[in-house]
């Protein structure tokens, strides 16, 4: 099933276009590579797609469905899992419990429920001994794991990673490399960085002038 | 940057920070609101009670307090030198004036009460246990989330701070009195409001990204205990007694 | 200058508390919830920023930056003072509780008294009317700071006097330095071409 698609999408700032007419869609059980050069539109791209740009033209489909009004936008970002490129950015909670119950607190679950989500991923990810952390004490391979735990809780279709590998040392870039490979999400992982591309086999999209090519 | 007594396990750590907060808030306007010397020797006993709780990690904590009490060594001073009053005591060119003594003393007195029982009271939760108390004391939920965001972001800020100063210091930088060096912490401090202004809008989106709507959601909660509420009833009837003395 | 806990008289302390509670009030108003973050974040700049200690002469003074806090801010700069100085008076027992709201008080009136003189300038938005800006707003929220807390001081009695003098005297020396630092930091905000300064309404 398809679960995101862009068709035909522009953005302009100032006068200067930074996507042009980038097509692209995402089904259940794909995992794509968006690479290219710093400041080719990489990060614009997913902005615009979550809804923080407003593209000059072109539309954006959840499940099939035109994505347009505030509302929509906001079923969409909880639909996709943005991990962002710079984990202090997300992890403004007190302590990693907290930040992770943050969005399902947001979605209106339950206490039951979000302490079993809270539990799964924790364990899933084999972080349980973080939990009662600070989350500003944490290394910068925790902050990354607990970025991608706090994404994980609202139980999205997608995730979308924002060079996830910065920062990461040996033991913790292979922790990635496997949660990439054996994560069942469809997974959009932007990066420049040929080591993460070179140990997955995932189709690469280049990003260049603005343009999304298939290569 | 952590409250200096929040790593112990003493009796005062084990009660609900809510509590200790309107305690703290009780006794600090009493002591604060007293007239003369003498009223405010009536809370030392509290003080001294919850100092011997406490036990002796606390002698560590009260060492800053020195310095904090600076201004009021100042104050205490000019109080001494400069009162006039009929009985004064002369050695040669100075004059001390014993009343001032006495109201400095006074001030001293009702200060450091009021600093202690904030070390031993505030300072035996952590940070954010404290904030999430005031959330639950009803302090305007703007104002809490800013605390908690604030000291949040504290650390990473003073980390990219930190950073600044050590790439400066290794292109040969050293703090003088000329412009230069204001214009390099000029530039610095520049440099970090731009990152924070950055930061906010990534912060921003990150929140909605997880489905913010404006009303920030809370998880954990507290609970009292019968040890909390012997402590309430205890301090109350305390505070009770010496208010019903002064009068 | 921080203002410690058991000084000044009862009257003092509750309406410092009432001032700083109208101002907080008006601050927390004007700010919306996609501006809570930018706020924190500046309380969070500004108090890394009050732990930088500048050489003057043999000495040194810790910045304030109160003038600045005021131009970028207006009346929230109440909330984010009350919140940096709360912080303080936990973490380090600078100042304290009580006289919390007076200490607020001290310092964001004064910064908000330097918005309203400094922000027609900074719309201008050229070289010459940004320094003025960082000058005024400097004397105007440092030298205010120091005024109050030396007119509280001489409520406390009248043997402060001489105290009083020297607390408006001891904050010149922190205006002038205040005064180069805020010009610089604002000809480094327009030069970074950054929506900063746009944003001051």
């Amino acid at each position: 099933m398809e679960i995101l698609k862009v068709e035909n999408l522009s953005v302009k700032i100032g006068n200067r276009y930074i996507l042009r007419e980038v097509n692209f869609s995402l089904s259940d059980g794909e995992k794509i590579f968006i690479v290219g050069p710093n400041g080719a539109g990489k990060t614009t791209l997913i902005e615009t797609i979550m809804g923080f740009v407003k593209p000059e033209s072109g539309s954006i489909y959840l499940f099939g469905k035109k994505v347009h009004t505030e509302n929509d936008f906001y079923k969409l970002r909880t639909t996709i899992g943005y991990i962002f490129q710079n984990p202090d950015d997300q992890l403004f909670s007190p302590t990693v419990e907290e930040e992770l119950a943050f969005g399902p607190l947001n979605l209106g679950l339950n206490r039951k429920e979000i302490e079993k989500r809270i539990e799964t991923v924790l364990k899933n990810l084999g972080i349980e001994h973080l939990r009662k952390r600070y989350t500003h004490q944490l290394s910068g391979g925790e902050k990354r794991i607990v970025s991608i735990a706090s994404v994980l809780t609202m139980e999205p279709k997608c995730l979308v990673m924002d060079e996830p590998s910065t920062g990461l040392d040996g033991e913790k870039f292979s922790y990635l490399v496997s949660f990439l490979q054996n994560t069942d999400k469809p997974t959009i992982v932007v990066t420049h960085d040929r080591e993460l591309i070179a140990e997955l086999n995932w189709q690469i999209y280049r990003m260049e002038n603005g343009q999304l090519i298939k290569s | 940057m952590e409250n200096r007594l929040s790593q112990g396990r003493t009796l005062l750590h084990k009660i609900d920070p809510r509590i200790k907060i309107l305690i703290f808030l009780l006794f600090a306007w009493g002591i604060a609101l007293t007239s003369d010397f003498k009223e405010a020797l009536l809370f030392t006993p509290f003080v001294a009670i919850l100092l011997m709780v406490t036990g002796k990690n606390v002698l560590k904590a009260l060492k800053p307090l020195l310095f904090a009490n600076t201004f009021l060594i100042f104050i205490v001073l000019s109080m001494v030198f400069t009162y006039k009053s009929t009985n004064m005591i002369h050695f040669g060119f100075l004059s001390l004036s014993m009343d001032g003594l006495k109201y400095g003393l006074f001030l001293f007195l009702k200060s450091n009460e009021i600093l202690i029982l904030m070390l031993l009271l505030l300072s035996t939760s952590s940070v954010f246990s404290i904030f999430h108390a005031l959330h639950h004391l009803k302090l305007p939920d703007k104002l809490t989330q800013m605390l908690f965001f604030t000291y949040r972001y504290i650390h990473t800020i003073k980390d990219e701070y930190d950073t600044m100063m050590k790439a400066v210091k290794c292109r040969g930088f050293k703090p003088k009195t000329s412009i230069f060096t204001y214009k390099t912490f000029a530039y610095i401090l520049g440099n970090l409001l731009l990152r924070s202004y950055r930061k906010a809008d990534r912060v921003y989106k990150a929140m909605l990204c997880r489905g913010f709507r404006g009303t920030f959601p809370v998880y954990t909660h507290f609970s009292l205990s019968i040890r909390d509420i012997i402590f309430v009833v205890l301090s109350t009837m305390f505070f009770l007694a010496v208010e019903l003395w002064r009068f | 200058m921080h203002i410690s806990e058991g000084v000044l008289p009862g009257w003092l302390l509750i309406s410092g508390w009432g001032l700083t509670a109208i101002g907080t009030y008006l601050g927390l108003r004007k700010l919306d919830d996609r501006e809570i973050p930018l706020a924190a974040l500046l309380a969070a700049t500004f108090f890394v920023a009050s732990l930088i200690h500048v050489p003057i002469g043999p000495a040194s003074v810790h910045l304030i930056l109160n003038g600045l806090a005021g131009i970028l801010l207006g009346w929230t700069a109440f909330p984010v003072i009350l919140v940096g100085l709360f912080l303080q008076a936990i973490l380090f027992q600078f100042g304290g509780i009580t006289v919390l709201g007076v200490n607020t008080f001290n310092m964001a009136l004064p910064a908000v008294i330097a918005y309203y003189l400094c922000k027609g300038l900074i719309k201008k938005r050229n070289a010459k009317s940004l320094v003025v800006a960082g000058v005024v707003a400097a004397f105007v929220s440092i030298m205010g700071s120091g005024i109050l807390v030396a007119t509280e001081l001489l409520f406390v009695g009248e043997a402060f006097k001489k105290t009083a003098e020297l607390v408006i005297l001891a904050h010149f020396p922190v205006a002038v330095v205040e005064s180069i630092i805020n010009v610089f930091v604002l000809l480094f905000l327009k030069k970074s071409t950054s929506e900063i300064l746009e944003e001051v309404k």
